[in-house]
């Protein structure tokens, strides 16, 4: 079992992408703790026999989605196995718990916008074990500032340097519930700015077809009232509809979770369907997927 | 005689140094009858007896202060075979260890990695509270921090997940080599006799559990009391006991399916896994 992994750990580490030196600069946050998270250059490094599963986790700023991944790691780090899988390592302990701690230090009144300082690294590792064969698989998670998304909306600068995207296996995208069954504006406006970016990401081909997506309705426990509920019910289908239109093709799911209630059933549901290791026709991917990318660009 | 260099790793306030004094006060006469005892005396202990007084007298241990690791080096036999070995530990400042987690690792970490054959690995139990994330989501428990002043630190890391990240960096420079995983300050577990060291840690740390489990192949866990009492129990009425109990070699303790009085058992489990 421990050799199984030896290989992995070594690569995977960070300890050879890291500088173990007795400097490191403070103002570099990509060195600052062993275990950071890590940038989508360095996707590649997690790449061995097998390519590991990428998750893309997409939305604006405050719409939840370190919390949502804040939850899933507190999750698999106080169980001993969860929705049958061990959480044995992770390459990016650190950016996992820099989430907890900006959820923990977040006030409410606060917008969110301060979770994940743009152009910090995103790319978060697990690595479970099957309860029930013993076998390893990799998961990596990307949970991007709110803010870079909402300047895809805008650049096509900023879109075409995205190698998440096209290269995930499945891409999460967060609405805030709250804000869907407010006011109309704002309503109005969650549906531009999701017409828009994906409308850009369609243009620069960063939305594979046939793409494998779910819809999550976070902070749902902020629609407590049934004139609230039945509002966010009817403007799902215009919400959803767009993300229909310009993928072409229906979520796999669309959830409404309370990311900070670990009990809601939804939430385990679809935690559960992100751990589990990618079905067999992705593995067809070239192994070198991120790195032909990034020789395009270059 | 053989070395045996074992890296003694562990955080802040994690027992280091009150294990290798508990070790030492208890080892020195050579006649415990224990997995190892001493076999004479080291040419110099003037470290370890500095902290043995405080021990001996139910006072905390100081912690290292030195920056560089103290050296213990002990002669000590098995009475199992009668083999003699010449144990070194390395009393580090745990704050050294601390700083692995800032990607900062000293020369002397990195020689010990090198020349080390196993890892004793001591946690605090009172420094890995179960709750891991306990407070993360009552409302009425977040610290009211402005976002914009809350600037992480390492010690804002987890504890369970500071010793993981330790732990896997040991691994990684050290390779799958035997590790005896110590929760110290056991006394003040209301743990039973219900339940083994192993048990309890795969119920109260499964993050720990499942990084060990996964990623060292010789290892085992121990429930450690070196200081083998709350000293803040202690008055006037109990002193004499717990002396008396000093005396008999009966107030330190290791836990892992039952209660022993021999706190060699962890480095035996290291020295003996390479000699099969």
């Amino acid at each position: 079992m421990v050799e199984q992994v030896d290989n992995i750990i070594n690569k995977l580490s960070g300890i050879e992408t890291t500088s173990l030196t007795e400097q490191h600069d403070s103002n570099n946050s990509d060195q600052k703790f062993y275990c950071d998270a890590k940038n989508q250059e360095q996707l590649n490094d997690f790449v061995d026999s097998v390519r590991p599963k990428l998750v893309a986790l997409v939305g604006f700023p405050g719409y939840g989605k370190s919390t949502f991944i804040g939850s899933l790691y507190q999750l698999l780090t106080t169980n001993l196995s969860y929705g049958g899988y061990n959480l044995v390592d992770s390459d990016t302990y650190v950016g996992f718990e820099r989430r907890v701690f900006l959820r923990r230090v977040n006030n409410d009144n606060t917008s969110d916008t301060k979770r994940n300082v743009l152009g910090e690294n995103d790319i978060l590792h697990l690595k479970l074990r099957s309860e029930g064969d013993g076998s390893y698989h990799d998961i990596l998670v990307s949970d991007k500032a709110g803010e870079t998304y909402s300047k895809y909306i805008s650049s096509d600068r900023d879109t075409e340097t995205d190698n998440v995207l096209i290269n995930a296996d499945i891409v999460v995208f967060f609405v805030d519930a709250e804000m869907d069954s407010g006011r109309l504006a704002t309503h109005n406006l969650l549906v531009e700015n999701y017409e828009s970016l994906l409308t850009r990401l369609k243009i620069q081909q960063k939305l594979l077809d046939g793409l494998s997506y779910i819809v999550v309705y976070s902070k749902i426990d902020k629609v407590n009232t049934d004139e609230l509920k039945k509002k966010l019910s009817e403007r799902k289908k215009q919400t959803c509809g767009v993300f229909k239109n310009i993928i072409g093709r229906d979520p796999e799911s669309v959830c409404d979770v309370n990311s900070t209630d670990l009990n809601d059933n939804h939430l385990e549901a679809l935690f559960c369907k992100l751990i589990q290791p990618k079905g067999s026709y992705q593995e067809q991917h070239d192994l070198d997927w991120v790195k032909s990318e990034i020789e395009k660009e270059k | 005689m053989e070395n045996k260099n074992i890296l003694l790793a562990g955080l802040p306030a994690a027992g280091k140094s009150t294990y290798v004094t508990a070790l030492w006060a208890i080892e020195k006469d050579g006649k415990s009858n224990h997995l190892l005892s001493c076999d004479g005396f080291p040419s110099e202990s003037s470290y370890i007896d500095g902290m043995r007084d405080n021990w001996t007298v139910f006072k905390e241990v100081r912690r290292t202060s030195f920056a560089e690791p103290q050296e213990i080096i002990l002669p000590m036999k098995s009475s199992r075979n009668g083999k003699k070995i010449s144990l070194v530990l390395p009393d580090f400042k745990g704050e050294v260890f601390q700083r692995v987690l800032d990607n900062v690792v000293s020369d002397d970490v990195r020689e010990w990695c090198d020349k080390a054959e196993g890892i004793l690995f001591m946690l605090n139990i009172g420094n890995t509270s179960p709750d891991l994330f306990q407070e993360d989501l009552s409302e009425t428990t977040k610290p009211k921090v402005e976002p914009e002043k809350a600037v992480m630190t390492s010690n804002d890391i987890t504890d369970a997940i500071k010793n993981v990240l330790l732990m896997k960096f040991l691994r990684i420079k050290m390779g799958d080599c035997p590790i005896s995983i110590c929760f110290s300050c056991w006394d003040t577990m209301d743990v039973g006799e219900d339940i083994n060291a192993e048990q309890w840690v795969k119920e109260n740390h499964p993050c720990v559990y499942n990084f060990v489990e996964n990623h060292f192949s010789k290892h085992r866990y121990f429930g450690i009391s070196a200081q083998g009492v709350d000293y803040t129990d202690i008055c006037e009425e109990n002193e004499d006991e717990l002396a008396e109990k000093t005396t008999k070699k009966e107030r330190s303790f290791v836990y892992t399916d039952k209660k022993s009085y021999d706190i060699t058992e962890p480095i035996y489990f290291i020295v003996t896994q390479n000699e099969d």
